[in-house]
């Protein structure tokens, strides 16, 4: 049985305030659906003044800028430059780390430690893993 | 072009109302395109504001000025 931590709940967070797979529409309806459950599950909400902060550390995890994170192919580039990309791209997940641990540690405070939930408790929250997009249907849109 | 002159350069980068740096002359196309996206990405580059933050952000400033120099190196 999957069971479902803070840090799945933060990741959902981070991925509805992320861009979407590929920027498709369709995968931003699913982040969200996936959050609202999630929220719904734990009994927790990234509403308010209170959450603010909360909101900040992750939505800068989500969006560290990186040189590349506008294509959807870079082999060449990535190729040419790969030493410096490579270092770059090291240093960059440092800093995402240090948001998500320091919006963990908001969250925490926020909420007291969380306990698990399963897939049960999270499907009984609402969550529908069949309205996932298949990437296979939105090909044409890539 | 030095590293200083990129340092330089991607300090002007960060600043509001500044308009991006050019490319160096002598670039080609894909270099051309890895350095505007550099230079868009080190204008997006600002502090949230907490504790341990400072150090790595300027470890990823400087990754970006490594990436920026290796690019004016590689010219013809």
């Amino acid at each position: 049985m999957i069971r479902y931590s803070l840090d799945d709940l933060l990741a959902a967070y981070t991925r509805a305030a992320g861009r979407p797979l590929y920027g498709l529409a369709a995968y931003k309806v699913w982040d969200e659906h996936v959050l609202e459950s999630m929220c719904r599950c734990f009994g927790v909400s990234f509403e308010g003044d209170i959450a603010a902060p909360l909101r900040a550390a992750l939505e800068r995890a989500a969006h560290v800028p990186h040189p590349l994170s506008e294509f959807l192919e870079a082999t060449l580039l990535i190729r040419r430059f790969e030493s410096a990309l490579d270092a770059l791209g090291a240093r960059r997940t440092a800093l995402v780390t240090l948001y998500r641990e320091h919006a963990r540690a908001l969250a925490i405070a926020q909420w007291g430690e969380l306990s698990e939930r399963t897939e049960d408790e999270l499907r009984a929250a609402g969550w529908d893993p069949a309205q996932e997009p298949k990437l296979d249907d939105y090909i044409d849109d890539i | 072009m030095t590293r200083d002159d990129l340092h330089a350069l991607a300090r002007a980068a960060q600043t509001a109302g500044t308009p991006p740096p050019p490319p160096p002359p002598g670039l080609d196309a894909a270099a051309t395109i890895m350095w505007r996206t550099t230079v868009a990405s080190l204008a997006a580059l600002q502090p949230l504001g907490i504790d341990g933050e400072h150090a790595l952000l300027d470890a990823y400033f400087e990754a970006h000025v490594d990436l920026l120099l290796a690019i004016v190196e590689e010219r013809p």
